[in-house]
């Protein structure tokens, strides 16, 4: 599935967008750089494309924003694509006196369709969450690693259609509920059960989203108390090591809380690497074991030999002592006899829980020792972090700091983070309680439920059926976001790498947003540049494993970026998009624009405001002589 | 669904906030709990087994920890006939015993019954972390380990072979 943007124009709307084209069909290129000077719409134009791709309604308050000062009655923004080989315009018309748009969309083969009414299969591709990614602003950017929003999960599914896997759950509950609906054969006395199962089914379903909701919301509150606690002490060791000249004590606290977590790491990892083997943990278990083993050995387990052998002596002409077997009844004894031996199987058997035994038995335990060790380093560490605490105290306050504030600060977040945690604790916990307080428990309660109601509206066998699809789908949906995610973070990371040179910055984890990890992130403290580049990185992986080939449009591309950054962000982009599309100023120039100058598949347009109203001129000379007094300089990494 | 208690043991070290020391797994709370079960002694009631005990995360075990198997199927073995004071010299209840519960197909060294009992035992084990530790749990990896042995030096110290309902 491919789509490009061949030509948009506006008509009739506010400012610059009174009478405004671009074309770039003529012809089509893989990149576009448009120099657009600020005020020239270019913020309406990225709202419109978005809302053209995706059919998104618009408000009475956003028609209104649209409408020029003084002008006509009616506007017009017209987006011109390929979809493959079918020729698209969607115009959306704005009514300025009822303050309305409505969309038309003209095919071509097609014909001319109400409505925003895109051929299958991009009309369920094109929605608001897609097109924000390819019609790309930096607000996205800093919310990809916002943890308080699940931007990055969103794009994730967003392009790779997740949905669709919990849509099907949903229609396998409609197929079910149809069902229900049919079954006309119930009596009236039936008929009261089932509405009374129903009930009790819709009381649970209902507690169960409210649980879901309030693990969402206090989840994102445990997120910003930690965020904010960390920030809180970062402040207070700023303050201590800002007033070095005071208290020489706080120095030495320092060098001793190191030490204490040297020591502490060491005495963990002893006995880390001890736990795993159970028989480590204590010497009486290698005791038990050996007791044990001495237990079967007195049972002499198993015989001197294997039972299967004395059956193949009792069919031989003599003993194994030379004597001829050649009575009956010596035979039988053999055969009566081999059951105090053991089987082939047996005889394994016994002998591996015996190995076992014996060597569980003499493995070497943990040495008390290594246990007090590590008492001692936690201890000491406690300790050592209380006198670090105690000697920036006395620093802050000696400078005349209010660290009585900040401390009462810290406790007040400490004590709602713990109550944060209790509250998920609950909503998490899958034993004890009541099903009213946590969601495993309410899931219980509410598939029991489901399973009464379904028996007693006889839809019993099909309930069972979408059950089983509906864990299959949880498991599909669950493994690939897993795939996903794993894949396109090591995509990222690989990208990140070549394009970030100054600091290592890499992906921790995707969930919900883009977790970060190198030095910077400590504080929060990525710069504005860095996150656009983390998204870019992540944008274009993600693009990359899609089957769709979408254009990527982006105003100031590389503004707050550094020079460096710029040039691997320059090579970057237009590998992984088809169609790429940059709103550029005169400032991008220095490492971004001018690596494009290089290459001859770029088409290059400059606009600029007349009284008459918004010029274009295509090429390159008019673009590269082109300098807007309003355009900023390159202001390098701000952060 | 995990066991019960298990939830217990591995919320208190999943919210530790020093995560670079974190290397506890899923499989190490089930594990802790078991040895703890199986080194009391206790296991809770097969009765209680459907209530309490909703997984089979013994039916296999992590690949780095294969080398484990042969030590808690020898344990399991050695905690059942202390349990069931069978007499050394009872051979036949003593094979009965080990046929039941292993073997030596499976990976864990275990059959369903053994699995099965392990869980029981693993149960037992968490009732006694949370009846020792209740609420409180630890923050940092480090504090459990080191109440988690002590607990555990109590145990193998007494020889307490009753059946926890």
């Amino acid at each position: 599935m491919d789509i490009k943007i061949k030509a948009w124009k506006a008509e009739g709307l506010r400012g610059a967008m009174q009478d405004f084209q671009i074309d770039l069909s003529d012809p089509l290129r893989p990149i576009a750089l448009i120099q657009m000077p600020t005020g020239t719409g270019k913020t309406t134009t990225m709202t419109l494309l978005r809302k053209a791709f995706s059919g998104d309604p618009f408000s009475r308050d956003e028609v209104e924003e649209l409408r020029a000062e003084i002008g006509p009655e009616e506007g017009l923004f017209e987006l011109e694509l390929g979809l493959d080989q079918t020729n698209c315009k969607i115009k959306i018309t704005f009514d300025f006196v009822d303050l309305s748009a409505r969309y038309n969309t003209v095919l071509t083969p097609g014909g001319n369709r109400q409505g925003h009414a895109l051929p299958r299969p991009y009309d369920r591709l094109l929605d608001k969450n897609l097109a924000r990614l390819f019609v790309f602003d930096g607000e996205l950017a800093a919310e990809l690693r916002d943890r308080h929003l699940t931007s990055a999960d969103e794009a994730i599914d967003s392009l790779y259609r997740l949905s669709v896997l919990s849509g099907l759950k949903a229609d396998a509950d409609t197929v079910l509920e149809t069902q229900r609906k049919q079954n006309k054969h119930i009596t009236g006395q039936q008929s009261n059960t089932v509405q009374r199962r129903k009930d009790a089914l819709i009381e649970a379903e209902d507690r169960l989203q409210e649980l879901v909701e309030e693990r969402r919301v206090t989840s994102l509150s445990e997120a910003s108390l930690a965020e904010e606690l960390n920030t809180l002490q970062a402040t207070i060791n700023d303050l201590a090591e800002k007033n070095s000249k005071i208290d020489d004590a706080y120095e030495v606290a320092k060098g001793d809380v190191a030490t204490a977590a040297a020591r502490l790491d060491a005495a963990h990892a002893q006995v880390s690497s001890y736990f795993p083997r159970p028989q480590a943990l204590h010497p009486a278990i290698g005791v038990r074991l050996a007791h044990c083993y001495d237990q079967i050995e007195a049972a002499k387990l198993p015989g001197p030999s294997s039972k299967v052998w004395f059956d193949w002596l009792s069919k031989q002409p003599e003993c194994v002592c030379g004597r001829p077997l050649t009575d009956q009844r010596h035979r039988e004894t053999i055969l009566e006899n081999k059951d105090q031996y053991l089987g082939d199987e047996q005889h394994g058997l016994v002998n591996q829980i015996k190995g076992a035994l014996k060597q569980g038995a003499v493995a070497t335990a943990m040495a008390t020792e290594t246990i007090e060790a590590l008492d001692e380093a936690t201890s000491e560490h406690q300790h050592a972090k209380q006198q670090l605490r105690a000697a920036q105290d006395r620093r802050i306050k000696a400078a005349g700091g209010n660290i009585d504030t900040l401390r009462s600060q810290e406790k007040k977040i400490e004590n709602d983070l713990n109550d944060a945690q209790k509250i998920l604790a609950t909503l998490d916990a899958s034993d004890g309680g009541s099903w009213k307080d946590s969601i495993p428990l309410c899931q219980k309660e509410v598939d029991s439920r489901k399973e009464a109601l379904n028996e007693a509206s006889d839809t019993f066998k099909t309930y069972q059926k979408v059950k089983f699809l509906q864990a299959i789908l949880d498991e599909v949906a669950a493994k690939t976001v897993e795939k996903v995610r794993t894949t396109i973070q090591d995509r990222t990371n690989e990208k990140l790498a070549g394009v970030i040179h100054a600091e290592r910055l890499t992906i921790d984890r995707i969930d919900r947003a883009l977790q970060l990890s190198g030095s910077s992130r400590v504080r929060g403290e990525v710069s504005v540049g860095q996150s656009l580049a983390v998204a870019y990185a992540f944008l274009t992986s993600l693009f990359e494993h899609a089957s769709y080939r979408l254009p990527f449009i982006v105003d100031s591309p590389a503004g707050p970026i550094d020079v460096e950054t710029r040039k691997s962000v320059s090579k970057l982009l237009p590998q992984m998009f088809p169609q790429l599309i940059m709103f550029v100023q005169s400032g991008e120039r220095e490492g971004f624009v001018e690596a494009f100058y290089e290459r001859n598949d770029v088409q290059y347009l400059t606009c600029w405001r007349e009284p008459s109203g918004i010029r274009t001129e295509c090429g390159r000379e008019a673009f590269e002589a082109f300098h807007s007094d309003d355009d900023a300089k390159p202001k390098g990494d701000a952060t | 669904m995990p066991i019960r208690g298990e939830t217990y043991a591995s919320s208190k070290l999943a919210r530790q906030t020093d995560a670079s020391k974190y290397i506890v797994t899923d499989f190490d709370i089930y594990y802790a709990g078991a040895v703890l079960g199986l080194c009391a002694r206790q296991r809770i009631p097969v009765e209680n087994y459907d209530a309490e005990i909703n997984r089979e995360l013994t039916r296999t075990y992590p690949k780095d920890r294969l080398e484990i198997a042969d030590t808690i199927a020898g344990m399991l073995v050695e905690a059942e006939l202390t349990r069931q004071s069978i007499d050394p010299g009872n051979a036949k209840l003593i094979l009965a015993t080990i046929e039941e519960y292993l073997s030596s197909a499976s990976q864990t060294r275990l059959t369903t019954a053994g699995h099965k009992l392990l869980d029981r035992y693993a149960a037992a084990g968490f009732r006694l972390l949370e009846e020792r530790f209740g609420d409180d749990g630890f923050r940092y990896e480090e504090e459990f380990f080191v109440a988690y042995l002590g607990l555990l030096d109590e145990i193998c110290s007494s020889n307490n072979t009753e059946d926890r309902r």
